[in-house]
C-alpha cells in the first residue's frame, strides 16, 4: 500500500480518533500513516453494533411482556451474552440462563444480585429495573 | 496517594502488544520500531479454529496468541521480563502503585470494555488489550495506549475493573516490564530465527487450518456458503474481514487482530 492509498474513511465509531497504518512512501520506505478509518471496517462495525442493539431491544420487549427478567436486557446492553456473563460471574451457563427467566430472577438472593450488578457495572437497584426506552 | 510521572514518549502503533513492547524497550533506551518488534516476535499467523466457538462464529486469528510477541522478542534478543499476576484487586493495584512510585513504567493487560477513554462504539469484551502506565496523578493513571494518537488517562476504579475482569483470556491483573536488557543487541540472528519460525508455521504446519492451508480452507468455506442464509453470511464475512472479537465487535478488530465468534448468534 502506497502512502496516498491509505484509506481515509471517516468512521463514526472511532470518534475522530485516527489509526496508525504502515504504508510505503515516495522513497520506497515504510512509514506510519494516519488513517481516519476504512470503509469495510465501518460497515462491519455498524453491522455488529446493530446486532447488539437488536439483541438488547428484543430482550427489552421480552422483559416488558414478563417473558424475561431485566437481567437479560442488561446483559445485552453491556454487550455480553450468556457465555461472557457466565464466565465473568463464574456461574454455570445453565444457571445464568435460568436467571434470565423472571420467576427465577425474582427469587435471587442479594449476594447473587450484587455479583451480577458488579460484573455488569451497574447498581443493584438498576439491575432489577427496566429503563424506559423509546 | 502516589504521585509519580515518568518522562515518557507516546507513540501510536498499529497493534497493541508489539506497541507496548516497543514502548517499554524504548523507555529503557533500546529503540526498536513496532514493526521490528512484531517481526522478531513472529507476530504474524493465520489460524482458523472452528472448534473454538463463542456463540456461533469460529475463532480466526491473524496474529499469534496474546503474550507470544513479548515472549518471542525477549527470548530472541536476550531480554529478561518480569510478569506478575494477582489474586486480588487490592494487591494488583497496590503493586502497580509501588512500581510507579519507584519510577518504573509498566505494561498491563486489560479488557477493552471497561476503559472509559475508548469510544463507546469500540468497547467490546476483549480481554487481551495491552497498554503502558507511565504515571499517576491523584487517583488518575497516566496511560500510553499504543492504539491511540495521544496519551490518555483512566481513573483507578475503571482500571481496576479492566485489569481484573474474568472470562476468556482473563488478564488476572497482569503487569510486566523488562528487568534486564543486553548491552548489545544483535538483530541479524534474531531476524533469521523469527522469519524461519513464521514461514515454517505458515507453510509447513501439518494441520489444514493453520497458515496457508488455513487460508485456502477458509476460502473454500466461503465458496460453499449457502446464499439463502444471508444474515449469518454477513456476520461471518464481517467477522473474517474485521477480525472481530465477539462477532459483534469491531474493536480488537484491527487493534488486536484476533477474531473470535460470539454474541451475534442466530436463532436467539
Amino acid at each position: 500500500m502506497n502512502e496516498n492509498e491509505v484509506p481515509q474513511f471517516e468512521t463514526r465509531a472511532m470518534n475522530g480518533e485516527g489509526k496508525a497504518l504502515y504504508a510505503v512512501d515516495a522513497q520506497g520506505n515504510y512509514t506510519v500513516v494516519r488513517s481516519a478509518g476504512w470503509e469495510a471496517e465501518d460497515i462491519v462495525l455498524s453491522q455488529a453494533l446493530e446486532e447488539c442493539e437488536r439483541l438488547a431491544a428484543d430482550a427489552h420487549g421480552r422483559a416488558k411482556r414478563g417473558a424475561a427478567s431485566p437481567l437479560e436486557y442488561h446483559m445485552y446492553k453491556q454487550r455480553m451474552d450468556v457465555v461472557v456473563l457466565a464466565q465473568s460471574t463464574g456461574y454455570f451457563q445453565w444457571r445464568v440462563r435460568r436467571h434470565l427467566k423472571p420467576g427465577a430472577f425474582e427469587k435471587l438472593s442479594a449476594d447473587i444480585r450484587a455479583r451480577y450488578a458488579e460484573v455488569l457495572g451497574i447498581s443493584v437497584e438498576k439491575l432489577a429495573e427496566l429503563p424506559v426506552i423509546t | 496517594m502516589t504521585v509519580a510521572q515518568m518522562p515518557f514518549e507516546h507513540k501510536q502503533t498499529a497493534h497493541c502488544e508489539s506497541g507496548v513492547m516497543s514502548a517499554l524497550l524504548r523507555e529503557r533506551g533500546t529503540t526498536l520500531s513496532e514493526a521490528m518488534v512484531f517481526g522478531i516476535g513472529s507476530g504474524l499467523t493465520f489460524a482458523y479454529l472452528p472448534f473454538v466457538k463463542l456463540g456461533g462464529l469460529p475463532l480466526i486469528s491473524y496474529r499469534m496468541p496474546p503474550r507470544s510477541i513479548m515472549r518471542g522478542v525477549s527470548k530472541r534478543l536476550g531480554i529478561r521480563m518480569q510478569y506478575e499476576t494477582f489474586t486480588t484487586v487490592a494487591a494488583g493495584m497496590r503493586a502497580l502503585d509501588v512500581k510507579l512510585a519507584a519510577g518504573r513504567v509498566v505494561g498491563l493487560q486489560t479488557s477493552v470494555f471497561w476503559l472509559p477513554y475508548f469510544p463507546p462504539d469500540m468497547r467490546f469484551h476483549f480481554n487481551a488489550h495491552n497498554l503502558v502506565v507511565y504515571g499517576k496523578r491523584g487517583d488518575t493513571y497516566l496511560i500510553s495506549d499504543p492504539v491511540f494518537e495521544h496519551p490518555v488517562e483512566c481513573d483507578a476504579e475503571s482500571l481496576a475493573k479492566a485489569r481484573f475482569v474474568r472470562g476468556a483470556l482473563a488478564p488476572k491483573g497482569l503487569l510486566y516490564y523488562p528487568t534486564e536488557l543486553p548491552a548489545h543487541i544483535d538483530l541479524v540472528p534474531a531476524i533469521r530465527k523469527s522469519i524461519n519460525f513464521t514461514t515454517g508455521m505458515m507453510l509447513h504446519t501439518p494441520v489444514p487450518i493453520i497458515g496457508i492451508r488455513g487460508i485456502r480452507h477458509v476460502a473454500r468455506k466461503i465458496g460453499k456458503l449457502n446464499p439463502a442464509d444471508e444474515k449469518r453470511n454477513k456476520l461471518l464475512l464481517g467477522h473474517i474481514a474485521g477480525g472481530n472479537w465477539n462477532g459483534w465487535s469491531g474493536v480488537s478488530v484491527f487493534v488486536c487482530g484476533v477474531s473470535a465468534g460470539g454474541g451475534a448468534r442466530d436463532g436467539h
